[in-house]
This record gives C-alpha cells, structure tokens and sequence, in this order.
C-alpha cells in the first residue's frame, strides 16, 4: 500500500458517520483516490452511494473498481459525459446519462434518483470531480450548484466527498469547497 | 377565512411549490410549446389522483386514444389498471363530435352548447374530481369567433368549479413570449396558469416549469427545471447563473 493510499484511509477512519469532504489529490492519484474511496464506502461501510462521473464514463470506473473487486452492486451511477462523447448506448439500472454536465439542475435530481435505489440504510455521494464539472460550467453557476448541492446532502445525513484533481480550480471555488464541506483533506505533494 | 381543500398533484415539487396543491376545483391552464411535457403531465396528475379514489378523466382532441395510451406505458406511474376499474376515463373528443353530430369545421353557438353539456354531464356521470382537456387550444381553434372562445371557456370553468372538479387546461403555444394562450381569452378566465417552456443553456435544451398564477393559494413564483424520466416528472429551482450568458 502506497505513502498516500495510508494517508488517505486515515483519514477516512477519522471521518465521523456523516460528513462533507472536499478531498483533493495530484493528478497522479486520481485512480487510488477513487478505488479507496469506493472500497471505504461500499466494503467497509458497506454502505450504498450515488458516483457522479464528470471525468470519465460511468463504464470505464466500474470496470476500474470491478477489476479490484470492489462492490458496486449498491452503487448508482450518474454519467454526465458519456452522452456527450457518443457513448452513451450502454443500457442498465444502475446508470443513468446526462445530456451533458451542463445540465447541473438535473444532476441534482438523478442524485435524488439514485438514493431512491439504494438498499444500504447508509448511502455515500461521491463528486468525480469538482475541476471536471469546472471545464464544462462558468465559476458563478458552478459556485451556486455546490452550494445548493452540499447543502441538500447534509439535510440528507449522506457521507460524501468532493473530489479535486490537481491545483487547476480557481481559488474562489476551492473557498466555496472549504467553506461548506465539514472537513477538507489536501493529500496533494507540497510545492 | 379557511384555508381551501388541496387537489394533491402527485407531481414531487409541484405541490411543494403551491403549497400543497391546486386549489380543489380551479380550473388552471397548462401552458408550453410542443414537446414540454403537457401531456405527460396531466396523465401523471390524473394517475395520482384515481390511485387515491379521485376519478379522473382525460379528453384527448390532439391524439388518438390507442397511440397515448402506447407512449403511457413507458412510464412507472401509469397504471393501465386504472381505466378497467373506471377509475381513470379517456375520452376521445373526436369521437364525442361525431357522436354529438358535431361534423362540420365551424361551430355554431348551439354547437358549442351540445359540447359544453357533453363534457359536463360525462364529468357528472363519471363522478370526476380530476379533469384534463388537452388541449383547450385544440376545441377552440374550430371556433371562429372570439365570443365563442370566451363562451365555451368561461362556462366549462364556471361549470366544473361547480361539480368540483379541479381541471387542468392544456394550451398549446407557438412562441410570443408574455403570452399563455393562444386566443387570450383562456388565460382570462382561469384560475390559475402553470407555464412550461424550454430553455438553452450552453447549447442544451432543459424544460423549466412556473407558476405563473394560482387563485386561492400563496406560491413560488420561481422558475424550476423539470425532468422527463420514465419515472414521471420532477422539480428543483433552476440555479440562479443558470440563464444569464455570464
Ligand atoms: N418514455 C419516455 N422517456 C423519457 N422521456 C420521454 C418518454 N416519452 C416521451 N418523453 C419526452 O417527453 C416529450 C413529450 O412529452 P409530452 O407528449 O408530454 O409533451 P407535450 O407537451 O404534450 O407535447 P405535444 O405538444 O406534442 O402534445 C418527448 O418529446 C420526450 O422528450
Ligand atoms: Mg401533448
């Protein structure tokens, strides 16, 4: 197990049962950012969740995570780029596409979908990810969609993360992210 | 003064938005341009209503019964069961002009009149609480005059009000923006309009929802997004950078 990957599952043993993460990570650790995660929520929490994919198809991160076996048969997946890249065809209950990840209101919504499915008594929300959603939206709106979206995870008691990939999100987001997750982990290499 | 009974849409967000529902027997029109949703809509309003022992009924102008019905199953709301246990009615309207001897492209006064008592008695017949006519847009456009529009409108409201039967008038529109029908005089008389539009944001077309008047109720007057899926239709305030090109 990597320097980060025990770094990162301590952090996960001190997260309290329902929290708001932003979790930010190097590029680098973007696939041990998401098998971890996963394998903390589903397996060791054994809880269910709702995946937003912004930076890869919904299929390509379940093959990821069913390759190291981890459990997503409780898990719903909302695909928000698939569609956009033509991808879109691959039918199952566990996958809904978006248009494109414009359409942040509906992602809100599908969300909903997705915790509607879930047999876990506890569910999880992970955001993949905050600088993905970033390419596609202008700061203001993407701003108002966290804020609304956060929000209405806590009113639900759902253990979420946040994730950000890399140093490439405007700072004014980054303070958004602080200001309304409970806790922030910068896993990131000191530069 | 009391607070009126609510009609229970069944639709998530809608009712929240009004309060707790339509107020029982407004007549309220539901007003976008093709492809909104109209039709879906009322269908999942009457559903939820006849599921819970309100008899609703749908009068179709605009498609023929076989193929709505085609385009409801898809969806997890709609239970065929309804209209074998009469609790749910579709009524084709074509077939009611021809039953009526309704033949000819213009309608007279009394024409009017037979259809009027035609709507009305099958509502009283069927003991209906929920009433969808889509669309309203459709009967007018064979009345050549305004006064006759203004006619038939304002009686079938004053009417179902009466029987108590909350009704949902959809009006279809083709664009001019401020308005909420197409022959003025729809959006005059009714209780309440319930606007449905499409909006671009970024190149992508999302469905919006808006109450733009409910007689007899306090309610949001924001613009939500709605969303079609096979599981009915759903509501969330449209985020406030969501339009403008900021
Ligand atoms: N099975 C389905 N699953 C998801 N969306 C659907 C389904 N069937 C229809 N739709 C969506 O709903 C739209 C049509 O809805 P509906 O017929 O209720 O609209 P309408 O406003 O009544 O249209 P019209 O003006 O043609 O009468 C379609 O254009 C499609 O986008
Ligand atoms: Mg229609």
């Amino acid at each position: 197990m990597s320097e980060f990957e025990n770094k990162l599952i301590d952090q996960f043993n001190m997260m309290p049962d329902y929290s708001i993460t932003a979790l930010f990570v190097d590029t680098d650790q973007y696939f041990p950012a998401i098998t971890n995660t996963l394998f903390y929520t589903t397996e060791q929490r054994e809880m269910g969740g709702g995946y937003v994919t912004i930076t890869r198809p919904a299929r390509a991160i379940m093959n990821k995570l069913l390759a190291q076996k981890i459990r997503i048969a409780d898990t719903y997946f909302i695909d928000c780029i698939s569609y956009m890249v033509g991808g879109a065809s691959m039918a199952s209950k566990q996958v809904v596409n978006l248009e494109s990840p414009t359409m942040l209101e509906t992602v809100l919504l599908k969300v909903d979908w997705a915790f509607r499915q879930i047999a876990a008594p506890q569910k999880f929300l992970f955001l993949d990810s905050v600088n993905a959603l970033g390419i596609y939206n202008r700061d203001k709106i993407l701003k108002e969609f966290l804020h609304v979206f956060i929000n209405r995870l806590r009113a639900r008691d759902i253990f979420s993360i946040m994730l950000v990939v890399g140093r490439g999100l405007p700072r004014d987001l980054e303070e958004i992210l602080q200001m309304t997750c409970d806790e922030t982990v910068d896993l990131r290499k000191k530069v | 003064m009391p607070a009126r009974k609510r009609c229970v849409t069944g639709i998530e967000g809608l009712d929240a938005a009004l309060n707790g529902g339509i107020p029982e027997g407004n007549v309220v029109l539901l007003s976008g341009a093709c492809g909104t949703g109209k039709t879906t809509l009322g269908i999942e309003y009457l559903t939820y209503g006849a599921a819970r022992g309100e008899n609703g009924v749908y009068f179709s102008v605009t498609e023929p019964y076989e193929k709505l019905l085609e385009n409801m199953r898809a969806f997890s709301f709609f239970t065929e069961n309804l209209i074998e246990e009469n609790k749910l009615f579709i009524i084709d309207v074509s077939l009611l002009y021809n039953r009526l001897g309704l033949l000819g492209e213009d309608r007279t006064i009394e024409d009017i009149d037979t259809l009027l008592w035609a709507l009305i008695d099958t509502v009283r017949a069927l003991h209906i609480k929920r009433a969808v006519i889509d669309s309203i847009t459709a009967i007018c456009s064979r009345l050549a005059q305004p006064s006759k529009i203004r006619e038939l409108v304002f009686n079938l409201s004053r009417m179902f009000t009466h029987f108590g039967v909350t009704t949902l008038l959809i009006s279809e529109l083709a664009g001019s923006a401020g308005r909420y029908s197409t022959y003025d005089v729809e959006e005059a008389v009714s209780d309440g309009i319930i606007l449905q539009e499409d909006v671009e944001r970024m190149g992508n077309m999302m469905r919006t929802i808006q109450i733009i008047k409910m007689r007899g109720t306090a309610h949001s007057r924001a613009k939500y997004v709605m969303d079609l899926s096979t599981e009915g239709a759903l509501m969330v305030p449209l985020l406030k950078w969501g339009l403008s090109g900021e």
